[in-house]
């Protein structure tokens, strides 16, 4: 499951918008199988938590929902990328890799020689 | 197919919706119709109900989540999205019932039915066709069934009195027992439709403007 701890929980909570978009950015997810892969991947403590993210995101204009035939069963929502959510994301993985190497040099490099 | 939902996601669902209440109608909507779909989609994939309801966590945790979201752009108002406006719900009893008024009320709620996007057009075909005329249109039928026989034993007297009796009786013990079922069919879909609608189930658009906001 998902690993425990108000640290992880704050992380999360600023990555999670963006791994939604980044999950969306090659192709369009149906919605149950986005917030499983979250959820399969620790991102997300309660599945449930996902959709007003999704909600939001949607208000937002930064993803798009339609509604796809399945095989079996009622219509399925899938979400996708928009462009403003594309612009959103390109921005973030800019800021999160200056981000990552700041603290992995401070946590990792200053760790190992004390 | 979820036709018979088990009462511990109805809980879970009506407890989600009390709690959800707190927050604007168009979110309440939006979060309270995924998880629905979520739940309904782990029952077709033959998931544990109380896996899927743990996975998912409390409704209080997702009310908070969404309280802890940024509220809406007000420049962006959303319909609400209930199952059923009053739209459908009347082309459900035009369907039904509307045959009395000259059989164009029935005609009315099949003009309806293929209007609204809460059903699939398999849906809408099994609403038009099971039954045409509806309960009422039954009604009616089953007026004639007895008119008939009992036409066919006073006048037949002189021509063929033996194959009108065997006829006659046949159509007293048949004629019932057809026209009750067909009501049953008519109300099992009339239940069936009320319990499978759901905003933008005809598909269309598969692309542009969220399909939710249709209408708005």
């Amino acid at each position: 499951m998902v690993p425990g701890g108000s640290s992880a929980t704050q992380l999360r909570r600023g990555a999670l918008e963006y791994c939604v978009l980044g999950l969306l950015r090659t192709r369009q997810r149906y919605a149950f199988d986005l917030v499983r892969e979250l959820s399969d991947r620790g991102l997300v403590a309660s599945e449930g938590t996902i959709y007003p993210l999704l909600s939001r995101l949607r208000r937002d204009d930064l993803v798009t929902t339609t509604w796809q035939e399945s095989s079996s069963g009622p219509m399925r929502r899938y979400y996708g990328l928009t462009e403003a959510g594309r612009v959103r994301l390109d921005a973030f993985i800019g800021q999160w890799c200056t981000f990552r190497d700041a603290v992995d040099a401070i946590l990792l490099t200053e760790g190992t020689h004390p | 197919m979820s036709t018979t939902v088990d009462p511990r996601v109805t809980d879970y669902l009506n407890r989600l919706r009390e709690r959800a209440s707190v927050l604007p109608p168009d979110e309440f909507e939006d979060v309270w119709q995924s998880v629905h779909e979520h739940l309904d989609e782990a029952a077709e994939r033959g998931e544990p109900i109380e896996q899927a309801l743990a996975r998912l966590g409390s409704p209080e945790a997702i009310v908070a989540a969404a309280a802890g979201q940024p509220s809406a752009q007000p420049t962006r108002p959303v319909q609400p999205q209930r199952p059923l406006r009053g739209v459908d719900v009347a082309a459900l009893v035009l369907l039904q019932v509307g045959a009395v008024v000259f059989g164009l009320g029935w005609i009315a709620g099949v003009l309806l039915l293929w209007v609204s996007d809460r059903w699939k057009w398999w849906e809408k075909l099994l609403g038009t066709l099971v039954v045409p005329g509806g309960l009422s249109g039954l009604v009616m039928l089953s007026g004639l069934f007895s008119w008939a026989s009992a036409g066919c034993s006073s006048d037949a007297v002189t021509v063929a009195e033996t194959s009108c009796t065997a006829t006659g009786s046949a159509s007293t013990v048949i004629g019932p027992i057809v026209v009750g079922l067909l009501a049953a069919g008519a109300i099992a879909v009339t239940v069936y439709l009320a319990r499978a609608a759901r905003p933008g189930r005809s598909g269309q658009p598969a692309s542009g403007p969220d399909p939710v906001e249709r209408g708005a």
